[in-house]
């Protein structure tokens, strides 16, 4: 016992102890700091995207609560209350979705359409459910007609409200939103003509680039 | 005696222990402050500058002899301009005494006709020559009144010149050539189905970008979208015969 208590008390143990035990904290922070020497090489930034418009000019920072203006022909919003190219946007989504012959309404090119301009969340269900079911169909089909359409007067649109983006990407945003009314006449040319005017109704809404390339979609489209 | 000799020799070892530990945490510690020293006070990000012209776009080599696209990205535009160009309905496709009234304002519609919807991708020259070339083609005749609807179908890929293919005209622009067929269906509701082979020769041109600019039209503007890609076709010569 008397030993043991000579040999802990004796100043050269506790000094290899003590360097001992350096070893190991400097070992450990050799390792540590050549982990951190090696992650800190390999460090690469995420990539700046910056989206372009057709001119290549930088869309820039990407809001969906303010308009966007990269689409070419479509009119500048003067006013948060205007909203000219939300209405410009539904006025060319309508007139080119109704804008087909049997050989497009059968190759997918108009549903091609559909989910160009409408969310992904409504895009098969209007198609599929109502759009193929409108009896002007019955006539493309049976008679290789051709769909026309043409806005009658002006759209209208809606004060402005923020509502929650409509994707299935899981992001939660707010998101611009419009009402567009307007009336539409659709004439089927076949060996008759077959003109139908429709009261048209809309809700638009600001979308991100990544999802819809013109930065906007229709979340809802009512056709009475 | 031997118990000193025996500590002195620990001694030493444990010295030489604590040198190295010493050593040791110094490089750490001295590794940590150079590192912080350094991107604190000597390293500064890259800059990358970007061009703008005009437009505030970002500026891109514009000379007309280089082409900043591949040769599958040119061919494969023509295709897109062949199968446009050649689609297209009786009411898509006016008479000429019909698209006139549209020009004039007599007739208001929304949607541009086809000659509108083909114009960006053509010259000026190339367009009015296609217009001519179209309009004197041989499923034209009776096109009105039988409401005919013409569908292209390509299952031939345009066939380059010669081994290389780019040439640079006098001009200054770069130009490619292609050869090759397609076919075309004229069909009808209730009457006979006509198909033609078309025989083309196709040279394509290197243009500049496109400059923003709102044209007054008779149709929905934004309908018709704009030839954003580097090239436009300059000639376009074609002969069509019937097939079976």
């Amino acid at each position: 016992m008397k030993h043991k208590e000579c040999v802990l008390d004796a100043p050269a143990y506790n000094e290899k102890l003590t360097g001992l035990l350096g070893v190991i904290l400097g070992f450990l922070l050799v390792v540590v700091s050549y982990n951190s020497y090696r992650s800190a090489l390999s460090y690469r930034p995420p990539p700046q995207q910056v989206f372009l418009d057709i001119y290549n000019r930088p869309i820039g920072t990407q809001s969906l609560l303010l308009p966007t203006h990269h689409n070419p022909g479509l009119r500048k919003t003067t006013s948060e209350r205007n909203g000219e190219t939300a209405t410009d946007f539904v006025h060319l989504a309508i007139v080119d979705m109704f804008n087909y012959n049997s050989a497009q309404l059968d190759n997918g090119e108009v549903f091609d359409k559909f989910q160009t301009y409408l969310s992904e969340r409504i895009a098969v269900k209007i198609y599929r459910d109502i759009f193929l079911k409108l009896s002007q169909q019955r006539i493309v089909k049976a008679q290789e007609g051709v769909v026309r359409s043409r806005v009658v007067g002006e759209l209208e649109i809606s004060n402005p409200r923020n509502l929650p983006y409509q994707t299935t990407s899981g992001m939660t945003l707010e998101a611009r939103t419009f009402r567009v009314n307007g009336t539409l006449l659709v004439t089927v040319h076949a060996e008759k003509e077959y003109p139908t005017i429709y009261t048209m109704s809309a809700i638009v809404q600001r979308a991100l680039i990544q999802d819809k390339l013109m930065g906007y979609q229709i979340v809802s489209l009512e056709l009475n | 005696m031997a118990t000193e000799k025996n500590n002195d020799e620990a001694l030493v070892k444990t010295r030489k222990w604590m040198w190295f530990y010493f050593l040791t945490l110094a490089a750490t510690i001295g590794y940590f402050a150079l590192y912080i020293g350094y991107i604190a006070v000597v390293f500064k990000p890259s800059q990358k500058m970007i061009l703008l012209n005009q437009i505030n776009a970002v500026y891109s080599d514009e000379d007309l002899a280089k082409t900043n696209v591949s040769e599958g990205e040119i061919k494969q535009f023509i295709v897109d301009v062949i199968k446009k160009t050649f689609t297209y309905d009786y009411l898509s496709y006016v008479s000429e005494e019909e698209y006139q009234t549209l020009l004039t304002g007599e007739k208001e519609v929304d949607i541009p006709d086809h000659r509108d919807f083909i114009k960006n991708l053509y010259s000026g020259e190339a367009l009015e020559q296609m217009l001519d070339d179209l309009s004197g083609a041989p499923w034209m005749n009776a096109f009105y009144r039988d409401r005919r609807y013409v569908q292209s179908h390509i299952f031939s890929p345009p066939i380059k010149e010669g081994y290389k293919g780019w040439t640079v005209n006098d001009d200054g622009r770069l130009n490619i050539g292609y050869t090759g067929y397609f076919f075309v269906i004229s069909k009808s509701h209730g009457k006979r189905t006509f198909r033609y082979r078309i025989d083309y020769h196709i040279v394509a041109e290197r243009k500049p970008n496109p400059i923003m600019e709102h044209v007054e039209t008779y149709y929905f503007y934004p309908l018709v979208p704009m030839n954003t890609f580097e090239w436009q076709i300059k000639t376009f010569e074609w002969e069509a015969k019937r097939a079976l």
